[in-house]
């Protein structure tokens, strides 16, 4: 404890506030663009990082990435564009929120629900680095394997039109995120001829086509349209009361989804991409009213939000206590500790303690300025996007999604495939499909190819006969087996009883 | 009355014609190891199972949908042919060039008739000069992204 008090003091230097100011800033604006990952804004910084102190050095770029993790919140709420994959579940409720006049009001839900979820991780990540990280290595290749079922699974209450089309657009999914080289053959597949797919579609790019481009689309239909209603329902203040209200008055939601997306982020490879859909999946299914979700539900909006920025600060948890770096930018700054000098790993908790805590405590002072800080740019982000008429945003927009995907890896055929994911996502929406589907089977796809060719490899040596045996016996495997059951049937279950809830009410009337 | 698109019977077979194309892609099969082949052949079965399914329903229990592409119009293809040309030329001649010249057409076009004149014109030329040169500063010149010169004047030498 005296550790942890000690190392506020460390944290609170006039000169560790200034980079952490920056980098907020900076990590805000970075996660605001489409296509600009969160990953690449820490890679970015970290050179920057050489010449200060080791504190300086870490806090800076914690600051960085939770920020980042944040600002993609604002491009989701206004644009229906995901800053970053982390936010692809802040689209589904914060743009039609906006749209229906109370973008103000969900992009400062999502600044206090990003603290507040981000204070919990912290929290999680100093009572139980140790802990979790031990239980989080007895996850093998079933486990994962089981793990993107389960998020495969959230389909099942995502597809409001129809389920099956939702398992559909999901496998549909699963199967573009196959092209390319195999993760364990390696050899390329379903290339298509074109020597560009060989390495694979590049998931941001997809992501923002299948979000952006079919709404830039409609918006172009009638380019004299007002794009979203502007404070009709209320202004600023009264915005700022209704976003506090929405996030401290569902405590449930705020704990439920703040340690799922702590639970998720410690899976070395799992993350805010699949951290903010289980979340947003669970807030769904736990509301007296679920129907609203998907149409401007401000608890989607915190579901995702808490449980991203939870990620952050528990994808810490395997680096620095085992040095294990569970994600993108886990492992760049896995990279910045070693430059310091610092070696990451259980040395951390006992020679560099005092570094250590001080990047951990650091986390409630970014949380905290990131609201503050959060609610000063939202109403002017809000008020800026929404003074650009439709026939301006729209070029503007797609200038931004072109250079955006084109920026992931310098390379033309993202930004081609961009363009084609965002006419296929309009045709397909049409069709009733669920782009929300679609992208979460590319997200899971690949990570459960993995998990299952490896645990195939695994069973081999326990039977040659029934290697898919090691699937089923695994007590983990069980409890996610179990948990998949449920989360697909559990949809099924809540017709059921509302139908005989109808049928009872026809009854008695 | 009109009844509308059957979506689901076109769901389906757009289901299926993903599934066939890939599954023509791995027909070959000396050409890939066990491994690579072992996922793909349990989902491509069953994502062709769920598009059968689709069009059965399309056959049995239709969901028509009387407002099919609704916003389908002159604008929206032009903006669709636009972006496509912006996107596929810019490698050949260059995101400047390319960019200029996409957004310019679509402010002229998207600006009512009756407001095209010099001044909107001036405005369009400040609008789209001011968001390149703030996406050039901003991703080549502290995101060391190298957005694309052009092959065509790289070719005559021009950059």
């Amino acid at each position: 404890m005296e550790l942890i008090l000690g190392s506020f003091g460390n944290v609170l230097t006039f000169q560790n506030l200034t980079f952490m100011f920056i980098a907020m800033t900076l990590g805000m604006v970075a996660g605001a663009l489409p296509g600009f990952s969160a990953t690449m804004a820490v890679a970015l910084l970290v050179p920057f990082t050489f010449t200060m102190s080791p504190t300086s050095g870490l806090v800076t770029i914690g600051a960085l990435y939770a920020a980042a993790i944040y600002g993609g919140s604002f491009s989701a709420i206004l644009l229906n564009t995901p800053g970053t994959p982390s936010s692809i579940g802040t689209c589904f409720d914060g743009y039609p929120m906006a749209k229906n006049g109370r973008g103000e009001e969900a992009l400062y839900t999502a600044s206090f629900a990003s603290g507040i979820g981000g204070i919990i991780g912290t929290i999680i990540l100093i009572a139980f680095a140790l802990p979790l990280a031990t239980w989080s290595l007895q996850f093998g290749p079933p486990e994962f394997f089981w793990t993107a079922i389960f998020g495969l699974t959230i389909i099942s209450s995502l597809s409001t039109k129809s389920v099956l089309k939702g398992f559909t657009a999901g496998f549909i999914g699963v199967v573009i995120g196959m092209i390319g080289l195999s993760p364990i053959g390696g050899d390329v597949r379903f290339d298509f001829g074109i020597s560009n797919l060989q390495g694979g579609v590049e998931m941001v790019s997809v992501l923002i086509g299948f979000f952006c481009i079919p709404e830039m689309l409609k918006l172009a239909s009638n380019p004299r349209q007002e794009h979203m209603k502007v404070g009709t329902i209320s202004g600023s203040r009264e915005s700022i009361v209704k976003a506090f209200w929405n996030v401290f008055a569902h405590w449930g939601n705020i704990i439920r989804s703040s340690v799922l997306g702590a639970l998720v982020g410690i899976l070395p490879g799992a993350g805010g991409n699949i951290a903010n859909l289980v979340a947003y999946n669970e807030a769904k299914r736990a509301a007296k009213d679920p129907e609203t979700f998907g149409k401007g539900n401000p608890q989607g909006v915190v579901a995702t939000e808490t449980a991203n920025n939870a990620v952050v600060e528990s994808a810490m948890v395997p680096l620095l206590a085992l040095g294990i770096p569970g994600s993108p930018p886990a492992a760049i700054i896995y990279g910045a500790l070693l430059l310091q000098g610092i070696n990451p790993g259980p040395e951390l908790f006992t020679k560099n303690a005092e570094i250590t805590y001080a990047f951990m405590t650091s986390f409630f002072v970014v949380n905290i300025f990131m609201v503050i800080i959060g609610i000063m740019a939202g109403k002017y982000i809000f008020k800026f996007v929404t003074s650009i008429p439709t026939r301006v945003l729209i070029p503007s927009i797609l200038l931004l999604t072109i250079v955006g995907s084109f920026a992931i890896r310098n390379n033309i055929m993202d930004t081609i495939l961009m363009l084609g994911s965002g006419l296929l996502g309009y045709i397909l929406n049409e069709l009733d499909f669920d782009s929300g589907a679609l992208v979460l089977g590319l997200i899971l796809g690949p990570i459960a190819e993995k998990g299952f060719v490896q645990g195939i490899i695994l069973g081999n040596q326990i039977s040659t006969e029934t290697p898919w045996i090691i699937f089923f016996t695994r007590p983990i495997c069980l409890v996610l087996i179990a948990m998949s059951l449920l989360s697909a049937c559990w949809p099924l279950f809540q017709a059921y009883r509302r139908k005989k809830k109808a049928a009872a009410a026809g009854g008695a009337a | 009355m009109k009844k509308g698109v059957n979506v689901d019977l076109w769901a389906g077979l757009f289901t299926l014609a993903v599934t066939g194309l890939f599954w023509m892609q791995i027909l070959e099969r000396d050409e890939f190891s066990f491994h690579s082949l072992i996922y793909p052949d349990r989902i491509l079965p069953i994502l062709g199972i769920l598009g059968a399914v689709l069009v059965v329903k399309g056959f049995v229990s239709p969901t028509r949908k009387v407002e099919f592409c609704k916003e389908l119009n002159t604008e929206l293809v032009f903006t669709a042919v636009v972006s496509a040309i912006w996107v596929l030329a810019m490698d050949y001649l260059g995101f400047l060039l390319t960019s200029t010249v996409a957004m310019f057409l679509m402010l002229y076009r998207f600006q009512p008739k009756e407001l095209r004149n010099a001044k909107s014109l001036m405005q369009f030329c400040l609008i789209i000069f001011g968001e390149l040169a703030f996406m050039w500063l901003v991703f080549v010149n502290f995101l060391a992204v190298s957005l694309p010169e052009g092959q065509f004047f790289r070719m005559i030498g021009l950059a």
